[in-house]
Formats: structure tokens, sequence, C-alpha cells
């Protein structure tokens, strides 16, 4: 599913992100990717979303060579993939419903598709009842489980997330992961960076660590394996 | 690939165009105060703009006129005899450039007069036993350009006391009406500069206050069109309300001056206000959209990295 071969990716400053990164994510994978701050987590994810480009080597997606991508082939790309991010990033002025349908709006989805499809998101993610509320009237865990609705509303075969928990209490993490957890299960392939010790070790999945640019560790049912 | 290739070129929804509508106006009015300048703005270049079209079309109406009646003018001298005229007659007969000629006998001449008088032509009534008026030929020509050469040759015929043509006035009017045409190009161009900037300026608000939405919009894979067209809608939108004002404005304007001038000035007839609707309405709207694309599309470039 996910191929990086040899990625280098040297910002301008001469920063080395990563270096000669080589790693294999397969479909129905759940694979988390742990590693200090600055140790290359979100230069990988950036990597994959192709909102940068590697200095070397090659990434492959579903059988599509990122970098091969033109401009006009991106948007293309992106949809074939679902994201999560840590702050959410919910539309303030839209209501939860608007937030999920928007991102098959945004596909050109049938008035049909849409209404079925986000009750559909909705209770999967468990707040049918909470279809006409706007972001800031939920928690944080609510919102995330929005933004989750929202990434998976066009059916996407890959969900990214980033540090997804990172803004929710120990409790509220625990339910964003059993989430995560069935919506694997039901054969989506995840890529979770994060930095929570707790989860990563109770999950008992796939840990790819990554310091200083480089794949320091790459265990399945592995652990977080830090101190911090 | 293939597949994603096929899919970038899909032709555009209707409901998606119902969004980017939407979008737009729900735009305009969170930005009301300065789309109500855009638009403004956009409502007063065009405004003066139609009122410079509508002295241009009025004047060019009546030189059409003018030049029409173009004619040269030679009153004989009171003592010229029948056969004195018929050799005259025979004579700027000859001259190639001229077109028809026709004798106006003083009584003509008189009777013209009183004509023209209208209502009051007994001012004229004790002319009858003493005519003051000459007679004269009336000689067209075939070309405007012709006139000036015409009429010299025959001020220099025997029996001939005067030779009068249209040039003179023919020639201010046409220097007004470039003056006119100059100065109000000038000005469209100031003012339809100004209405870019600002409805570029607008855009560039909307474009600050969504930056947010648009990012998300990124990620979720929105392609870079299905990002620029609320904004450009907008900006169109901003243009065509100008336009739309500154077309009420004018017809309802103008029509005032055309009924002011048909009951109070009889010499010229203006041109109908439904000229404002049948031709300015829709160049004017056009135009409106013009303004507001482009205005759009210079703060798109600047302000909206994709």
């Amino acid at each position: 599913m996910i191929k990086f071969s040899n990625v280098s990716k040297v910002y301008k400053n001469n920063h080395i992100a990563l270096s000669n990164v080589s790693v294999t994510i397969n479909r129905g994978d759940f694979v988390f990717l742990v590693g200090p701050s600055g140790a290359g987590k979100s230069t990988f994810i950036k990597l994959l979303l192709r909102e940068i480009e590697p200095t070397s080597g090659e990434i492959i997606v579903n059988n599509v060579d990122v970098q091969k991508l033109t401009r006009k082939q991106i948007p293309m790309y992106r949809r074939s993939f679902g994201i999560v991010f840590q702050d959410f990033r919910l539309l303030s002025d839209k209501t939860v419903y608007e937030n999920i349908a928007f991102a098959m709006q945004i596909v050109e989805a049938s008035s049909r598709d849409i209404k079925k499809r986000v009750n559909q998101m909705l209770s999967l993610v468990g707040l049918s009842n909470k279809a006409n509320m706007y972001p800031h009237q939920l928690s944080g865990g609510e919102q995330q489980r929005v933004a989750l609705a929202r990434a998976l509303a066009n059916n996407p075969k890959l969900l990214i997330c980033d540090e997804p928990t990172g803004n929710l209490d120990p409790e509220t993490a625990w339910g964003i992961m059993e989430l995560l957890n069935d919506i694997n299960l039901s054969g989506t392939t995840i890529l979770m960076a994060t930095h929570a010790k707790d989860v990563v070790d109770k999950m008992k999945k796939r840990v790819i660590a990554i310091e200083k640019g480089v794949i320091v560790r790459d265990q399945q049912r592995g652990v977080y394996g830090y101190e911090d | 690939m293939s597949e994603i290739s096929k899919e970038v070129f899909t032709v555009m929804k209707i409901k998606t165009f119902k969004y980017f509508f939407k979008e737009s106006i729900s735009n305009i009015i969170k930005n009301r105060v300065m789309s109500f300048a855009s638009i403004t703005t956009v409502a007063a270049a065009l405004f003066v703009l139609g009122i410079f079209m509508l002295l241009v079309a009025n004047v060019n109406k009546m030189v059409t006129s003018v030049e029409d009646k173009v004619e040269i003018k030679a009153f004989l001298n009171d003592d010229v005899t029948t056969l004195k005229q018929n050799e005259i007659e025979s004579e700027i007969k000859k001259i190639p450039a001229v077109k028809s000629i026709v004798f106006e006998s003083k009584e003509d001449a008189l009777e013209k007069f009183k004509n023209q008088l209208g209502e009051n032509k007994d001012l004229a009534n004790g002319l009858d036993l003493k005519n003051p008026l000459p007679a004269s030929f009336i000689i067209k020509v075939d070309k405007v350009e012709n006139v000036a050469d015409t009429s010299n040759k025959i001020a220099k015929m025997e029996g001939i006391y005067k030779v009068k043509d249209g040039r003179d006035i023919l020639d201010k009017v046409i220097r007004v009406i470039n003056f006119i045409k100059a100065s109000s190009l000038a000005l469209i161009v100031i003012l339809g500069a100004v209405g870019i900037f600002l409805i570029s300026n607008t855009i560039r608000l909307t474009v600050y206050a969504r930056k947010k939405e648009i990012g998300i919009m990124k990620y979720i894979g929105a392609t870079d069109w299905f990002i620029r067209w609320p904004f450009l809608f907008e900006g169109m939108f901003l243009g065509l309300f100008g336009a739309i004002i500154s077309i009420l404005l004018l017809k309802f304007g103008y029509s005032y001056v055309v009924k002011v001038v048909a009951t109070d000035v009889v010499i010229f007839s203006l041109i109908p206000a439904e000229y404002i609707i049948n031709t300015l309405a829709w160049q004017f709207s056009i135009v409106g959209i013009v303004i507001g694309g482009l205005g759009s599309l210079i703060s798109l470039r600047r302000f909206l990295v994709l």
C-alpha cells in the first residue's frame, strides 16, 4: 500500500529531516509512527500527502508514484486517503452534519449519496444526535469523532492520523482508539503518528520508530519505547 | 493514473455550481462593508461611462443628421437676370462633385422662413412687400471632403455675392466629440482601475477569512479550481451588482432628461431611453462581470497559494 524506497528529505536550511528511509506498509496494517519531536514524523506524513517532495528516493502509494503526480492530479491522489489532525480542523461555521458532507461535496458526490453516507458516518462515530450542533458546542473527543467521520466519508483505503489523541484526555483518547481499531478491522489501513505511550503500548500494533531522520526500530506488536 | 486524469476533467455538476453560488453570496454578505464599497465604485464608474456614452451617442446622432444636410448655399445678387441665372446654374453643374442643384427664389426663401417661424409666422407679414431675402442655389455635393473646393469655385463666379457651407460648425462639433471621447476614455480607465483594485481587496479579505477552510479543502482533495471558483464568483457578482445599479440610475436619470428635452427644447430629439435597456444594459453587465472577475483573479494570484 505504502512503499518508501531510500527516501531522503533535506530542507533548504540543510536540515536533514529523513535520511535514506525504506519502509513498506501493507494493506490492512495498523501502524504507529513514533519518535521524539523533530525526529521526522511530520516530514514522513507531509511526504505522503505530497505537501513536500523528497530530495531523493521513491514513494509509491496504491501503485501511484507520488512524485510523478502532476499538480492537477494531486487532489485526486489526496482523495484516496482520509486525514485526521491533532487540532481537528473542523469548519467552525458549519454544523457537524455539514462538516462531514463538505468532504463529499468537494468530490461532487450526489445529494442522495451524501445524505446516506453522512448519516452512516454519524452513527459509526456515535454522534447521530448531535448532527445539527456546531463544533464549539462539542467536547474535544466529539470534535475528533467528527473529523474522523469526515476523513472516512469518501471511503478511503488509507487513514492517516497525525497525533489524533494529542489534545484529548486519556479516557476520550481511548474511545477514539477503539474506533480506529474498528475501522482498521473493517479493512482500512491506518498510519498514526503519536506521542501517546499508553495507547501504543496497549494496542500492540506495528511500531515504526524514527529518530533523527532514520528508522531505528520496526516492530510487529511493538511498544512505544520512550520514556516521555 | 489514467483514471485520475480522467476524473480531473469531469464536467462540473450543477450542484457544485449552486454551492459556488451560495458560498460567494454568503462571502459578500459577511464582507458587507468592502462589498458595498466595491459595488458602489463599479456602479459609479459605469454610471460615468454611461453618461459619456449617451452624450457621444446623441452628439453622433446630431452629426449624422447635420452631415446629411451639408449643402452649399450660393446667394445671388438681386440684379441677376433669369438668363444670367441659367448661365450660373449650368456652370455649377459642370463641377464634377456637384450632385444636385436646386434654385430657391426670393419668394421660396420667404415662404421657408415663415415655416421656420411656425406659430409666430405673423412676424414675417411685413416682409412680403419688400422681400430682403436673396435668391439662391442650394447645391449638394457627393462627399463632405469636396465641400470646400466646390464652394470656393462657386464663390468666384460672377453674380454670386456670398457662399455659405456648414463646414465650420461641422469641424467644431467633430472636435468636441473627439474631446469627449478622449476624456471619457481616460476617466473610464481610471474608474475601472479603481473598481478592479477595490474588488481585488474585497476578495483578499475573503481569502484571508477563509484561510483555514482553504487548507482543509486542500487536504480533503479539493481541486484548485473548486477552491478558486467561489472567489471568482464573488468578484463577478460584485461587478454585476454594480453594473445593475448603474443601469438603473442611468435609465431613470436619462428618461427624465429625455422627457424634459422633449417638452422644452424642440430643435433636436434625443435618442430614446429604451436605448439604455436594449444596448447598454447587457454591455454594462458584461463589463461589470469582467471588472469583477479581473479583480478576483488578481487577488487570487497574489494571495491564494494553493
